[in-house]
């Protein structure tokens, strides 16, 4: 048990990877939203001079439509039976470290995309280079200080100096 | 000047070279990670080869292609982890001949075969892309509306036995495309007043983060410490005596014939090819028992018949306009930015175009050989490489690769957001291509489909034999596989009641 609580490569939860059913019905669902909000932008799309038959908005409330049709579709089939499984379809299951992780290189993306703003590319690139390797799992000067200060340079050799974007 | 001629003679440029060489180093190093996909790697690169001019770029991008083709085939013999999907079938007898001290005679072997179905691939392409494409010039909106059709419904139809995940896959990527401009009138859609989406939802960026973010995302979110093969230290010898060359002889010709099929159906790559004909050689060899426990014929096979696939799937997509695999669909996006429209008209207006890229691709078969027979070794030393160093490389110039496109930084933020969809797709088990080939086909299907209705109703799709057949096909795509599972359970139910019965 404490071995649950504590192994940091321990699933996130139940949802980690979800249930054969969980699988199906998620995207179903998310599915149906997605193309109900679709319908409903697409009613509200201009219709203009009508120089053809077919108005702007014809195509997406057709696709729109038919997404809401394959996402019920999908949602009945997870409830009556119990799915095919397809062994590539199963993911492989997330840790709670991972999860972590993530979130937290997702949030220094973030915080790079504010910085980039203030100070200059090279110093803010060193940087988010840093925060990286270091939330990956990288410790000592190889992976802390040779390896971002090297990527940086060649980074800004190849897109600064070689082809010219102004960073 | 005869197209041929002009078509190589347009390679001799010196900066043409340079853009193989360096496409050949980073594709095999892409190739040899295992979880970064040839199609990752060409969306990454798309990033910072639009600076350049077309032909440099797809050399870049071309010679990616080919060589994480022959790089993949390292983690795939000496870890058992395929380093990209094409080399699936490269495990089944590539680790067992690693296992029984033959690593090097493997890698060799599988970089000869590899080279070899490239070899036909590049002739398929030369012979048949101009043809096709002139084929391909007679069609009316009716048929390029069911070639697209076609083309997504075979993309869909191979995603294993989720036809209707992979529909709706395809229905949301058609839905993105409607993002921008109607094609018929300019009316605006779905842009909320940003005129970063008048243009549409930039392509680029979305392919880069469906492809390259998430699937780091999805790595750090599932990595644990301290797991993963030790990879092969016993090489063995490296290079095949003349016995083992009159073994390989045949598995190339079965491998050759397979690939070349497969590679010319759209949607449908090397992964499928190295199964199919590794299988095709199992069934046709004298030694069936050994496939799967080490046999040079079934590496062979596979190797060729993965690598055949390239040249089929490069025709289709110029020739056509139809991705031939999800590199291409990819590749697509960045020739579009460049002004080359693949499809029809592409070859013939510049025939010389299918020489070009018929040299690039020949280049970079050479390069990638000589670099396998000469540093394999270096590059197994790759596998040792911790993750975080990968992660970081990526994430990040994903970013300044995306912002560099179009210098914009709300091309970064698309890229993240499709990167967290991306994610989505991937946990829920939905395939990622049917987006991507959506949103690159969206416009065309949905202009065809219009002008086609305009011009004669449902009779002028219903009435041409072309965009009934492919139709039809398509149509066939995706109720084959659900049917066949029907098919087998019932006999399987039946099989079992009959036991019961007989008990």
């Amino acid at each position: 048990m404490g071995d649950t609580t504590t192994n940091p490569d321990a699933p996130a939860t139940s949802a980690a990877r979800p249930g054969r059913r969980l699988r199906d019905l998620i995207p179903a669902l998310a599915a149906a939203a997605f193309a109900v909000v679709a319908f409903v932008l697409a009613s509200q799309v201009p219709e203009g001079a009508r120089l053809t038959q077919f108005s702007p908005r014809w195509w997406p409330e057709l696709l729109a439509a038919l997404v809401l049709l394959l996402s019920v579709f999908l949602a009945v089939g997870a409830l009556r039976r119990s799915t095919v499984t397809v062994e590539e379809d199963v993911p492989e299951e997330a840790t709670r470290q991972g999860a972590w992780r993530l979130t937290a290189m997702l949030a220094t993306i973030v915080g790079y995309g504010v910085l980039w703003y203030f100070i200059d590319f090279r110093v803010s690139t060193l940087l988010l280079f840093i925060a990286l390797t270091w939330l990956g799992g990288g410790r000592g000067w190889k992976a802390l200080i040779l390896f971002p200060i090297t990527v940086t340079a060649i980074l800004y050799l190849l897109f600064g100096v070689f082809l010219r974007v102004p960073l | 000047m005869s197209p041929i001629v002009e078509g190589f003679s347009a390679l001799l440029d010196p900066m043409i070279l340079l853009c193989i060489a360096a496409g050949a180093l980073l594709g095999m190093l892409v190739g040899a990670f295992p979880g970064v996909t040839a199609t990752m790697a060409v969306a990454l690169a798309s990033g910072f080869t639009l600076s350049l001019e077309p032909l440099p770029g797809l050399a870049v991008l071309l010679t990616i292609y080919v060589s994480a083709n022959f790089g993949d085939r390292v983690p795939a013999i000496l870890i058992n982890t395929p380093g990209t999907p094409a080399s699936i079938a490269t495990t089944f007898d590539g680790y067992a001949m690693a296992r029984k001290g033959k690593a090097g005679l493997a890698l060799t072997s599988s970089a000869f075969a590899s080279a070899w179905g490239t070899l036909v691939g590049i002739v398929l392409l030369m012979v048949a892309a101009i043809p096709l494409s002139r084929l391909a010039l007679n069609f009316g909106p009716a048929e390029m509306f069911a070639l697209v059709v076609f083309g997504l419904t075979m993309m869909i139809g191979v995603s294993g036995g989720r036809i209707v995940k992979g529909l709706i896959a395809g229905g949301f990527g058609l839905l993105l495309a409607t993002v921008g401009r109607d094609p018929i009138t300019g009316t605006p859609r779905f842009t909320f007043g940003a005129s970063e989406l008048s243009d549409g939802i930039p392509f680029i960026a979305a392919i880069i983060g469906l492809f390259g973010i998430a699937e780091v995302m999805n790595q750090i979110l599932v990595h644990r410490k301290g797991r993963g093969v030790e990879p092969i230290k016993d090489f063995g010898r490296w290079f095949p005596t003349r016995e083992d060359w009159r073994t390989m002889f045949k598995p190339l010709a079965i491998g050759s014939g397979v690939g070349g099929v497969v590679g010319i159906v759209p949607a449908t790559g090397g992964d499928i090819a190295g199964i199919l004909g590794w299988d095709q050689a199992r069934r046709l060899s004298k030694h069936p028992e050994e496939f799967g426990k080490g046999s040079l014929e079934g590496l062979t096979a596979a190797d060729t018949s993965s690598n055949s696939t390239l040249g089929g799937s490069v025709t289709t997509t110029l020739a056509l306009g139809l991705p031939g695999d999800s590199v291409m669909a990819v590749m697509i996006g960045s020739m579009v930015v460049w002004g080359i429209q693949p499809g029809p008209s592409l070859f013939a207006n510049q025939p010389d175009l299918v020489y070009s890229i018929a040299g690039i691709m020949l280049i970079a078969t050479v390069v990638a050989l000589v670099i396998s027979v000469l540093r394999m070794r270096g590059v197994a030393k790759l596998l040792e490489l911790p993750q975080h160093f990968l992660w970081a490389v990526i994430l990040v110039f994903c970013m300044v690769g995306t912002y560099a496109v179009n210098n914009s930084v709300f091309d970064v933020a698309v890229m993240l957001v499709f990167g967290v969809v991306g994610l989505f797709l991937k946990r829920f088990g939905i395939p990622p291509g049917p987006v991507v080939l959506g949103l690159i086909l969206g416009g065309l299907a949905e202009g065809n489909l219009r002008r086609a209705l305009e011009i004669g109703g449902p009779a002028n799709i219903l009435t041409s034999p072309i965009a009934l057949g492919l139709l039809a096909v398509s149509a066939l795509a995706l109720l084959a596989p659900p049917l066949r599972n029907a098919w087998r359970a019932r006999r399987a139910r039946a099989a079992e009641s009959t036991t019961t019965a007989t008990s």
